[in-house]
């Protein structure tokens, strides 16, 4: 199998094209070709927008949402990622959404700008969140439900700094590759 | 029938083509895997061109290459170069995993290796016979030095000349020069130091002029995609075609060889019978000489199961030391660290071309250990390297000037090291398991780790060499992957004095077939800790020499 089948194989309605014209979108189309039952909902998506263009935004350069990174992110978790790890993802954006609503009372997307810079400082650096966690564990062994909102509540304050660390992973990853950014900010010299 | 049979088409397969066609040998090359063309190789498609952007398709090779996925050669675009899981089977005991990485195609592990060349010295042939383990070779420095030479003079090999006794100086191209901050740390481990401890960059068969027709490499990156202007060695841009030019190879891909044929009447092996991977139909190629050069294990495999009524535990056993003292480099351990150094030049380099520098390497006095330091961040990254780069823009981007890179160097070292021998490190075969073409698999078994105190020292030795010289933030680290993931496996049919130390002699030619020769990583007898490659190159190069003259004087 050589390279161009190899990456052809990717799926039914794949058009992906080895050439730098149209290299930059290839994926795009791949992303409506190959629609997955459990792709993100719209609020998954509205969460990644948000949150990479918290961490990236534009500025005298393009910012996360100008390149299209949180569709490159569907793309990737919906297509790459094995079944568990998919679920885990997705898992993980539902959790850092019940701690933003349970610390400001609004999702993620909804945050204003400042909410959600402390959120990302919150979940960047888990000092803080560690010792929510530990009372909240307190709180859930002294017989409040596992179930009950504090106990939601105290799973995902546990969950969030780790899927925010994967989701900045991948924020940073699709920026950082994208053609734009490396042809004409970073101006990598190529051979 | 044919003068010769080499099986295999990778390092040492090439090699033995190239050697045996050039002394006037009519050569079949049979090589398992298909052919590689110059649209296979990958290496300039852009990260950006790749639709997971390097990340890989995961579920994909978690499903079809979950072993070979493991190996840091494998990424989105050259998982083509390693084999698929499925079709390639092998077991081990629960408790004793086994990493087997391999490439099936013409030119082998060629494409993907990783360059590194570095010549024994007689600290490594003597080491047996000094620590009273495994058996003592029956060949030493002096024995192989012309023939390093004469495959260095060939394959091209970059690097430094230092006057090691534990490394001996290779006949170089133009060493690459040190990044500066390599430099600098090259010049304190020496204040600190002096000859006990030495940085120089890394020896690798990679081009820095052009040589033997090939151009000088023009530092695109990544190599283990394979490489479209022959800039590093391998089989397809070097000694194939130069096999091929004499008019006297014959390559055969999609030739399985599942079985030598040995001549009881004659105690010869009269050739070697032959799956077609795409057919599944079996035949017999016949030849008065044979190179088996399939790979360190997969030539053992296919020793064990040559079985026949003289040979009923495969041929070159009737000592019972096919498959044992098998052995590979034990690696992950070493320590990391901030180099306080300030850049002098803008970061206007691809995030690549850091990642695969050749490591400078810096002998650890008289410890075994070999180590590689790279001035790099998050030299480990398997993607582009970006996402590294992007934690430094990111503080600069959040601040409204991703502009310009600004960030500290880190610095890396890793030790390699040797395994030592042991009996019962032991590959056999599969009772049940068998490949998708029914030959038996094999069952790589019960390693050993006295390793664990070495990888200690490992990590100990680079911690405190950073420290030395003025590192901050110093982070040893020993993560151990399992035996196999240094892709240096080797032994199962070692060199010995006598047919009861050895399964080939001190020629590489089997005791029990004298015109069979196992030339790759099998024959090895101990494993030093320096990259193989080079060794098994100059093995078979001089093997060849010594078949083809005394198939002349009739001795085989």
């Amino acid at each position: 199998m050589n390279r161009r089948q190899l990456i052809l194989t990717l799926g039914a309605g794949s058009t992906v094209v080895i050439g730098a014209a149209a290299a930059g979108w290839a994926w795009r189309k791949v992303v409506s070709a190959a629609a997955r039952p459990e792709a993100f909902s719209a609020s998954h998506r509205a969460m990644l927008d948000a949150l990479a263009e918290a961490l990236l935004p534009r500025t005298a350069t393009p910012g996360a949402r100008d390149i299209g990174v949180a569709d490159w992110i569907e793309f990737v978790v919906s297509e790459a990622f094995p079944a568990d790890a998919r679920q885990q993802f997705l898992r993980g954006l539902d959790a850092m959404d019940a701690v933003a609503v349970g610390a400001h009372e609004a999702p993620i997307a909804r945050l204003p700008a400042g909410e959600l810079q402390a959120l990302i400082q919150a979940l960047d650096s888990p000092g803080p969140l560690v010792a929510m966690q530990v009372r909240l564990q307190g709180i859930v062994a002294r017989r409040v439900a596992a179930d009950s909102t504090v106990g939601r509540l105290a799973a995902s304050v546990a969950e969030a700094p780790r899927a925010f660390g994967a989701v900045k992973e991948l924020v940073l990853h699709g920026y950082f590759t994208s053609e734009v950014v490396q042809r004409e900010i970073m101006r990598l010299q190529w051979a | 029938m044919y003068d010769a049979i080499v099986v295999g088409s990778g390092i040492t397969g090439g090699w033995a083509a190239k050697e045996l066609c050039e002394r006037g040998l009519h050569t079949l090359v049979l090589e398992a895997g298909g052919p590689v063309s110059p649209e296979d190789y990958s290496e300039h498609v852009q990260p950006y061109q790749m639709p997971f952007r390097g990340l890989g398709h995961h579920a994909q090779a978690k499903a079809e290459q979950p072993v070979q996925r493991q190996s840091s050669g494998y990424d989105e675009t050259n998982r083509h170069f390693f084999v698929d899981d499925r079709d390639h089977p092998y077991t081990h005991p629960v408790d004793a995993p086994f990493t087997w990485i391999r490439g099936r195609q013409v030119g082998g592990r060629s494409i993907t290796w990783a360059r590194q060349v570095y010549r024994w010295s007689d600290l490594d042939f003597e080491a047996n016979a000094r620590d009273g383990v495994g058996n003592d070779w029956p060949i030493r420095y002096a024995d192989l030095e012309p023939w390093y030479a004469h495959v260095e003079r060939f394959i091209g090999v970059s690097g430094s000349s230092e006057g090691l006794a534990q490394l001996p100086d290779s006949e170089f191209l133009p060493p690459m020069p040190l990044m500066h901050v390599e430099g600098v740390l090259r010049d304190r481990l020496a204040a600190r130091y002096g000859r006990e401890r030495v940085l120089t960059v890394g020896r690798v068969a990679v081009l820095t002029r052009e040589h033997q027709g090939r151009a000088a490499c023009h530092y695109c990156g990544p190599c283990h995609r394979g490489c479209t202007t022959h800039s590093y060695f391998s089989s397809n841009g070097s000694t194939l075609p130069a096999a091929a030019a004499t008019g006297r190879m014959e390559l055969r891909p999609h030739s399985i060889v599942a079985e030598v044929l040995f001549d009881s009447a004659t105690r010869r092996a009269s050739g070697v019978r032959v799956i077609d991977a795409q057919t599944g139909q079996s035949r017999e190629y016949h030849a008065r000489l044979l190179f088996l050069c399939a790979s360190a294990f997969e030539t053992v495999r296919l020793l064990l199961n040559s079985r026949a009524r003289d040979t009923p535990d495969g041929l070159g056993n009737a000592e019972g030391l096919l498959g044992r003292y098998v052995l590979d480099h034990h690696y992950g351990a070493g320590a990391s660290a901030t180099m306080p150094v300030r850049q002098t030049s803008c970061f206007r380099q691809p995030a690549e071309r850091l990642l695969h520098r050749p490591l400078p390497e810096c002998p650890v006095g008289d410890s075994p250990a070999s180590c590689a330091a790279t001035a790099c961040r998050a030299p480990r990254c398997k993607r582009a390297g970006a996402a590294a780069l992007g934690d430094a823009w990111l503080r600069c981007g959040l601040q409204g000037r991703a502009t310009e890179r600004r960030g500290e160097w880190g610095v890396y070292g890793s030790g390699a090291a040797e395994d030592l021998p042991h009996a019962d490190n032991r590959l056999t075969l599969d009772p049940t398991v068998v490949d998708r073409w029914g030959v038996p698999a094999a069952c790589i078994g019960r390693w050993r780790d006295n390793e664990l105190a070495m990888s200690r020292d490992m990590a100990e030795s680079v911690a405190e060499m950073f420290e030395a010289a003025r590192r901050s933030d110093v982070q040893p680290f020993r993560y151990m992957p399992p035996p196999g993931h240094c892709v240096h496996e080797m032994g199962g049919a070692r060199m010995g004095r006598t047919p009861r130390e050895g399964v080939v002699n001190r020629w590489n030619q089997l005791w029990e077939a004298p015109n069979v020769f196992a030339t790759d990583g099998a024959c090895m007898a101990s494993s030093a800790c320096q990259n193989p490659s080079l060794t098994y190159m100059a093995l078979t190069a001089r093997a060849a020499a010594f078949a083809v003259e005394a198939l002349k004087r009739g001795e085989l």
